[in-house]
C-alpha cells in the first residue's frame, strides 16, 4: 500500500465514522474498532539500554525473556527477516512505560543493559514524527488531543492545529503513537535511532514557557504516567 | 391476596396452576384508562446471546433481539395486568418499535397501552417532515392506527436551544395535537431529561391552557427523590418534579426506578439499610414501592431484560404495599450510603454509544461503579475485572480522545470525557 492509499484509506475512515455519529438516530451499538498497521520501520525502535541496532545485534540471543515480562506487551520478536527473532518495540499494543525496567532486569545476554528509572527516563531510543495529512486534526476537524494528553515528557503539544514535537523531550516511549486514534495507520509514529542518545537537559523554567506557549485550552500532561 | 414469590416463578417457569394469575395494582389516566402500576420498558431487550439489545456487537442485525422470548415476556406481562408497553424508535438500534409490533400484535388491540416517542437523536430528524415520518414509522412498525401515550422524548437532553430546534421552531406541537383530535393519539406527554427550562416552558403552556398535558415522564427514584441536584448540578429533584406534576394533576410516568439496574444490584451501601427494614425484601422491591407510594404515579417503567425481573416486579406490585413512614426514613438513609459510594450517573442507556472511536462508554462506567460499590482494593482483582468488562483493550477509557460528541447524548450529562480520564488514570495509577 502505497502512501497516497493510505491517506485515501485513513480519510474514508475517519469520514465514516464522523457520518455514523452525525446520522446516529438510535442507541446503542459500537463502531468497529481496527490495530493500526505494523508499518515498515527502517531502523527498529529497540528498548532503552540496548544503546543501538548493532551493538543489540551482536549480543541479543533471541531468548525473548523480555518480551515475557514486558508488562505492557509493546515488546515484541520481530517478523522482518532482516532482524528475525531479535525483539524490538511495537506500539500498537502498548508503549514503554517510564516508570517500568523489567526488560533490563531479565536480560541474561547483556543485549539489554539494566537501567535504573532516573536512567531510563533521559535515554532517547527515537523520536515521535507527526504526519499532518493523516491526522484528524487536519483531515476531519476533530478535536483530538490524544498524542499530547498521553505523552509523559510533555513533549508533545497542539499548537495552533498543528502538532509540534520537541524532539529534545521525546524519548520515543510511543505513547503518543499507541494512543493516536488515526487509521489504517496512526498519524504520529517513533522512528528508531540506531544509536541512542541521550534527551538534552531540559533549561529552568523550559517547561513554564512550553505551556505558555500552548495557550488556553490545551489539556496539560497526565502526571500519573511519572511512576 | 398475597403471592409469594416463590408462587410466581412456579406459575412462569414450571406451567404450575395459578388461579386466578395475580395482578398488579391498577391506576387510572386522564381519559380512563386503566394501568397496571409496572410499565414494561422496550429499551433493554433481551438478546440471542443472553444481554441486554444496546450492546450487542458491530455487525449484528435485527436477529440479536430474541423475538421469542420478548413473546413470552409480553404474554406473561398481560397476564398479570401489565398492559403499559414504552418504547421509542431509538431504542435497541432502532429495532425495539419493530419487534414490539410483532409482539403486541398477537394480543387484542384493547388490551394494552403503547407509549412510544417522537425521539430527538439526530438533527436530521428535526424538521417537520422527518418528524411526521417518524410518527407514521412508528404506527407501521406497532401495526396500529392509533398510539395511546405518545411523548416528546427527552426534552432539555442537549439543553433548551436543542429543545426549540427539535419540537418548537419546526411547528410539530399544534400537528401532534391535530393527530390528538383526530383520536391518533390518545395522550400527549413528554418524557424529561436535562434542561429544566425545557420543562419550565411545557409547564408554562400547560398553565396557559395551549398545550395541555395528558401525562409526563421522570426519573424518579429514593436517590433522585431529594438527592438528584447533589449528583448533578443541572438535575432537577424528582421531589421537585413530581410536585409541580401533581399539583397539576398530571398522571406521572416513572422512568429509571433502579438506575438502570443499578440500585437493583448487589451493593453493601444499600444492603446494610435495607436488611435493617426487611431482611426478607428484594433490594429491586424497595424501588418500586417507593414509587408506587405516591398516588400521582400512572405506572413505573422498568426495562426487564430477563424474565425473572418480570416475575420479581409483579410480585412486588400485586398488590403494591404502600411504604411506611419508617421505611421512607429507611430508604433517604440507603440513597445518602448510596451516594457515598460516589458512583458515576450512569444508566446504561447507551444513548451515547456507538462512540465513533469505538469505545465502550457505559461499560467503562459499569465496571468503575463495580469497583466502587464491592470497594475493590487488590490491583489485579480490578485489572481482571477491568479485562472482563472490556476485554478488547481497544474499547478502553484510555482510548478517549475526549473529542466530546457523546456528551450532548447523555441524559444524565454526565461529563463523559473527564470520567473516561479518571478510569484511565485510575487504571494507569494501579501500576503493574
Amino acid at each position: 500500500m502505497n502512501r497516497r492509499e493510505f491517506i485515501l484509506g485513513s480519510a474514508t475512515l475517519a469520514a465514516g465514522a464522523a457520518c455514523a455519529l452525525d446520522e446516529k438516530t438510535t442507541d446503542g451499538g459500537f463502531a468497529p474498532v481496527s490495530w493500526p498497521e505494523r508499518g515498515a520501520k527502517e531502523v527498529p525502535v529497540l528498548p532503552p539500554g540496548a544503546h543501538g541496532e548493532k551493538r543489540f545485534a551482536s549480543k541479543c540471543v533471541g531468548c525473548a525473556l523480555c518480551a515475557a515480562v514486558c508488562p505492557s506487551k509493546c515488546l515484541r520478536p520481530s517478523v522482518n527477516p532482516r532482524r528475525f527473532g531479535r525483539v524490538e518495540l511495537d506500539y500498537r499494543h502498548g508503549w514503554c512505560k517510564p516508570g517500568c525496567t523489567r526488560c533490563g532486569e531479565v536480560c541474561p545476554a547483556g543485549a539489554i543493559e539494566p537501567l535504573s528509572k532516573g536512567e531510563k527516563r533521559i535515554v532517547r531510543v527515537g523520536r515521535a514524527i507527526w504526519n499532518a495529512d493523516l491526522c484528524l486534526r487536519t483531515s476531519e476537524g476533530v478535536s483530538c488531543h490524544a498524542c499530547q494528553k498521553h505523552c509523559p515528557e510533555k513533549a508533545v503539544k497542539a499548537i495552533n492545529g498543528a502538532i509540534v514535537v520537541n524532539h529534545d523531550a521525546c524519548v520515543g516511549c510511543g505513547a503518543c503513537e499507541h494512543y493516536c486514534p488515526a487509521r489504517p495507520q496512526t498519524a504520529i509514529r517513533v522512528e528508531g535511532f540506531a544509536v541512542h542518545h541521550e534527551t538534552r537537559p531540559m533549561p529552568a523554567g523550559a517547561a513554564a514557557a512550553k505551556d505558555a506557549i500552548a495557550g488556553p485550552g490545551v489539556v496539560a500532561g497526565p502526571e500519573w504516567f511519572l511512576v | 391476596m398475597n403471592v409469594t414469590l416463590r408462587q410466581l416463578f412456579a406459575a412462569a417457569f414450571a406451567g404450575g396452576e395459578q388461579s386466578p394469575a395475580p395482578k398488579v395494582t391498577v391506576r387510572t389516566a386522564k381519559h380512563g384508562e386503566r394501568v397496571g402500576l409496572l410499565g414494561y420498558g422496550a429499551m433493554r431487550l433481551p438478546t440471542l446471546d443472553g444481554g441486554h439489545a444496546n450492546t450487542w456487537d458491530e455487525g449484528a442485525s435485527s436477529q440479536g433481539i430474541d423475538q421469542a422470548m420478548v413473546n413470552e415476556h409480553v404474554d406473561f406481562a398481560l397476564e398479570h395486568g401489565v398492559n403499559y408497553f414504552d418504547t421509542s424508535p431509538a431504542y435497541c438500534r432502532g429495532e425495539s418499535e419493530r419487534v414490539m409490533g410483532e409482539a403486541l400484535s398477537r394480543h387484542p388491540r384493547d388490551s394494552y397501552y403503547i407509549a412510544t416517542k417522537l425521539s430527538n437523536f439526530s438533527p436530521s430528524q428535526y424538521s417537520f417532515e422527518a418528524s411526521k415520518k417518524l410518527f407514521e414509522d412508528s404506527l407501521r412498525y406497532l401495526k396500529t392506527d392509533h398510539i395511546d401515550f405518545y411523548l416528546l422524548h427527552a426534552v432539555g437532553n442537549g439543553g433548551f436551544e436543542t429543545f426549540g430546534k427539535r419540537y418548537i421552531e419546526n411547528g410539530i406541537l399544534p400537528w401532534l395535537f391535530e393527530q390528538k383530535a383526530k383520536g391518533r393519539i390518545r395522550n400527549l406527554g413528554w418524557s424529561y431529561h436535562g434542561d429544566p427550562k425545557a420543562v419550565e416552558w411545557l409547564l408554562a403552556k400547560h398553565d396557559a391552557g395551549e398545550y395541555v398535558w395528558d401525562f409526563a415522564q421522570i426519573q424518579m427514584n429514593y436517590v433522585d427523590w431529594r438527592h438528584a441536584q447533589e449528583v448533578n448540578k443541572r438535575n432537577l429533584d424528582a421531589s421537585y418534579l413530581y410536585g409541580e406534576l401533581e399539583r397539576r394533576g398530571i398522571p406521572v410516568v416513572i422512568m429509571e426506578p433502579l438506575l438502570g439496574g443499578r440500585l437493583a444490584r448487589h451493593n453493601e451501601a444499600l444492603s446494610g439499610e435495607f436488611a435493617r427494614l426487611d431482611p426478607k425484601a428484594t433490594q429491586a422491591s424497595w424501588a418500586f414501592r417507593f414509587c408506587g407510594t405516591y398516588p400521582g404515579v400512572l405506572t413505573i417503567l422498568s426495562g426487564m431484560t430477563h424474565k425473572e425481573n418480570i416475575v420479581d416486579n409483579v410480585a412486588t406490585l400485586s398488590p403494591l404495599k404502600p411504604l411506611t413512614e419508617a421505611e421512607l426514613i429507611g430508604l433517604e438513609r440507603a440513597a445518602q450510603a448510596y451516594l457515598g459510594t460516589g458512583a458515576i450517573p450512569c444508566n446504561s442507556c447507551n444513548y451515547c454509544m456507538p462512540c465513533p472511536f469505538g469505545l465502550d462508554i457505559p461499560g467503562a462506567f459499569e465496571f468503575m461503579n463495580r469497583v466502587r460499590d464491592r470497594r475493590m482494593a487488590d490491583p489485579r482483582e480490578i485489572r481482571r475485572e477491568y479485562e472482563r468488562a472490556i476485554p478488547d483493550p481497544r474499547r478502553r477509557a484510555d482510548r478517549c480522545i475526549g473529542c466530546g460528541r457523546c456528551v450532548s447524548h447523555c441524559p444524565q450529562t454526565i461529563d463523559i470525557p473527564k470520567e473516561l480520564d479518571a478510569i484511565a488514570a485510575f487504571m494507569e495509577g494501579l501500576g503493574r
